[in-house]
């Protein structure tokens, strides 16, 4: 399998501009490497950088040095480097991302949320529609929560649609960040036969997992940061 | 796609009433589809560099250049006026924050609807009526009201209303000033759903300046960012929310409750 | 000049002749440009605003000693405005007048255009309180003007939609707006609309004289005057199903009347030469 991620000397850093300037290093000198079909799962205490780690993999943070290839229509493009536009192409086809918390968007239904990956790729609506469908039956939302706005919805709810829309779009790197955090054991299963599914397809998964069986169960290489990282003072 | 064209290219915009007054040396560029946000406090140049950009504020220096449906560039202020005010009312819109800059208070809903399509030389009354009525129920407006005058709307219908007049004729860019300002949070997230989904099912490119970063975040793909008339910081808008690099942006995005 | 037919102390028409040169600059500048409104330095008339102060002002610029007068007002010779107007041109020129449109060279007008066609020697001035067609929807003359050198003339039929959606049909009656030369939009003055279609390519010249506002317009001969419309609403005149008391007319623009304190109501004529003129051909025959 080829490599589809690949990131060097990769650093990032924050500096608080309104607290006197204070400069937060958290990665520092990251390199990693993910080949198509396998599960890199990070690792390390909490104020590591795991969350950093991943939003930077998504271009939502920005590297303060380093850089972060992924494979893009048969490329291997900088996303450290990309421009705005090409970020947003990147996102649409090649890099999805699974937050914690779901980013409610007022008035719009629990399934158009789920569909609207595939709408934003133009694919036909009523395709879009039977894989929604199928993928919150698998999850076990309720049929009746469908035509609903999340924003009402119970946390692992949220999180199970959360789940749903990033994994409905198929795309060849998958980011997870804590996906089954809130999820009782029958979902997280069906979460972790996703990831499965997924991973036997050849998405290339970057994770964090805090459960240790779903990490043991789907992890085919560990990251651990504690290693990396010297200075972690921050809380990201 | 990547290589597509952009739709509008502004370079080294300038327009200042003072010095840090107005904007000055504003470049970017938008693309089909797009929909690009422009935050910054009162009195950063957001709404002269609106102005500017759709054609009402002629810039002291700097162009805007269109790539117009024939696929031919256009320098805007190059143009006659009549050929702006042409522009302006096929493929351009603009909707105000308020209502009234961008209403015919005077006449119903309906000839506020038609009167672009007047403008353009539609002259079957029963085809501009029936448009009319279509466009009434794409913003969810009662088409039953459709005979009323917009003074009779509440805020709310008046934007929606100022919306569907402005999309009648398919436009490709249009210009929001501020479009929640001034309604309940209720009203302003029916708005910004109702936006939503029109931009993307008309494959809209748009400009819109908002204070309101909660605004920004759910419409704009790409935001700019702008203090004392310059662009002070612009990228994706989570990552310019989410890690903010200027000092600026960070007071920004701290002194919001929820972004 | 015939010095002894004008009151003492006046010059010819009133007007002094550098103000007539003025005027007479400022008409051919509007019948270049049919259907432009031309601004020119209107002058104080002794007589209010309102009373046809344009009109006088055009047809005192216009007249010459052997010109024959016609003054109508609402298609009337004999109300107080036509007769005032009439007396006022008889003391100041000491130029024939008439009743009868066919014998007239200028005919100054309020409110209608004769019934009996107009031919190439006569010019018909009309007395217009507002020029502007677009005022009604646009306040500032800045606009306005613009939009009329930008030929952006959307706005015209937002009123005519307003009409259909109100009413189910046009119902704007006077005033009816017109497109001149297939250029300017112009506001014919109140006339009826049943006169729109007089204007349309006649032989005749027609000025527009508006005093409060100094503006002068004109349409000159033979030119094209069309009446604003929708394909599915297209224009369309006024028709009775009553005929002249008087005269019997059933194609002339009639006048309702209130006879008698029952309410009894009776249609006659509004252009009284026209209805005179039918009645004495009746008594010959």
């Amino acid at each position: 399998m080829n490599t589809v991620i690949d990131v060097k000397a990769l650093s990032k850093s924050f500096t608080l501009h309104n607290q006197g300037g204070a400069e937060l290093q958290v990665l520092n000198n990251i390199n990693l490497r993910v080949k198509a079909g396998e599960c890199m799962v990070l690792h390390g205490e909490s104020g590591t950088g795991k969350s950093t780690l991943l939003r930077t993999l998504y271009a939502n943070y920005l590297p303060s040095s380093g850089s972060i290839h992924v494979l893009h229509r048969r490329q291997m493009v900088d996303l450290a480097t990309a421009g705005s536009r090409q970020q947003l192409e990147i996102r649409k086809e090649t890099l999805g991302y699974v937050s914690q918390f779901l980013r409610v968007i007022p008035r719009v239904s629990a399934l158009d949320v789920v569909k609207q990956p595939l709408r934003e790729r133009g694919i036909a609506d009523d395709e879009a529609e039977t894989r929604a469908c199928t993928l919150l039956r698998q999850l076990h939302i309720p049929e009746r929560l469908w035509p609903l706005a999340p924003n009402t919805f119970s946390g692992g709810e949220q999180q199970r649609i959360n789940i749903a829309r990033g994994f409905i779009a198929q795309y060849p790197i998958l980011l997870l960040d804590e996906p089954t955090a809130s999820l009782d054991r029958r979902n997280a299963h069906v979460v972790v036969e996703l990831i499965q599914s997924t991973l036997a397809q050849g998405t290339a998964v970057v994770g964090i997992f805090h459960d240790i069986e779903v990490r043991e169960t789907v992890a085919s290489q560990l990251f651990d940061l504690d290693q990396t990282t010297y200075a972690a003072a921050a809380n990201y | 796609m990547i290589s597509q064209e952009p739709l509008l290219q502004v370079k080294n915009l300038t327009k200042l009433y003072a010095p840090e007054k107005g904007c000055e040396a504003i470049d970017f560029e938008l693309y089909p589809g797009e929909v690009l946000g422009i935050v910054g406090e009162s009195g950063s140049g957001k709404s002269t560099l609106l102005n500017c950009l759709s054609g009402r504020l002629i810039p002291t220096a700097g162009e805007i250049c269109y790539r117009n449906r024939d696929n031919q560039w256009l320098n805007l202020y190059a143009l006659s006026e009549f050929e702006r005010r042409r522009l302006l009312r096929t493929e351009w819109g603009m909707v105000h924050q308020h209502a009234r800059d961008g209403l015919r208070m005077g006449v119903s809903a309906g000839a506020n609807i038609g009167e672009r399509l007047m403008a353009v030389g539609e002259r079957h009354y029963g085809d501009i009526r029936a448009r009319g009525l279509q466009w009434m129920q794409d913003v969810e407006l009662d088409i039953h009201r459709i005979d009323d005058k917009p003074t009779t709307y509440s805020g709310g219908m008046q934007q929606r209303l100022q919306i569907a007049r402005n999309l009648v004729t398919h436009p490709r860019l249009v210009f929001m000033d501020e479009p929640t300002g001034g309604l309940d949070v209720s009203v302003q997230a029916r708005l910004l759903d109702l936006l939503r989904n029109l931009v993307t099912h008309l494959d809209l490119a748009v400009v819109i300046v908002t204070h309101d970063l909660a605004v920004a975040r759910l419409l704009a793909e790409r935001l700019v960012v702008m203090r004392h008339g310059h662009i002070v910081e612009s990228g994706l808008t989570d990552q310019v929310l989410d890690d903010p690099q200027q000092p600026y942006t960070q007071l920004l995005v701290s002194s919001v409750l929820t972004p | 000049m015939n010095a002894a037919t004008i009151r003492d102390g006046y010059n010819f028409a009133y007007l002094d002749e550098q103000t007539k040169r003025m005027i007479r600059r400022a008409l051919l500048k509007a019948i270049a440009i049919p259907g432009y409104q031309v601004p020119f330095g209107g002058r104080e008339m002794p007589m209010p605003y309102g009373w046809g102060t344009g009109g006088i002002q055009l047809t005192a610029a216009v007249i010459g000693q052997d010109d024959v007068l016609k003054v109508i007002d609402q298609g009337a010779d004999d109300t107080t405005n036509a007769v005032s107007i009439r007396t006022f041109f008889k003391d100041l020129t000491g130029v024939k007048t008439t009743e009868k449109t066919r014998e007239a060279t200028l005919i100054q007008t309020r409110h209608r255009i004769p019934e009996v066609p107009l031919q190439a020697d006569q010019i018909l001035i009309y007395q217009v309180p507002i020029p502007e067609p677009l005022r009604f929807i646009e306040p500032s003359e800045v606009e306005t003007r613009k939009m009329h050198a930008l030929e952006d003339y959307g706005v015209m039929h937002v009123k005519l939609y307003e009409d259909i959606a109100r009413y189910g049909s046009i119902a704007t009656t006077y005033a009816y707006p017109v497109r001149v030369n297939g250029r300017y939009i112009m506001d014919p003055s109140p006339i009826p609309k049943f006169d729109n279609p007089k204007m349309d390519r006649i032989p005749a010249l027609q000025l527009f004289g508006a005093g409060r506002e100094k503006r002068i317009y004109a349409v000159p001969p033979y030119t094209e005057v069309l009446s604003l419309d929708f394909l599915d609403h297209p224009f369309e005149i006024q028709r009775w199903d009553e005929t002249c008391a008087i005269c019997g007319s059933d194609h002339s623009f009639l006048d309702e009347v209130i006879m008698d304190d029952q309410g009894t109501r009776s249609y006659i004529c509004s252009d009284t030469d026209y209805c005179s003129q039918r009645v004495q051909q009746e008594a010959v025959a």
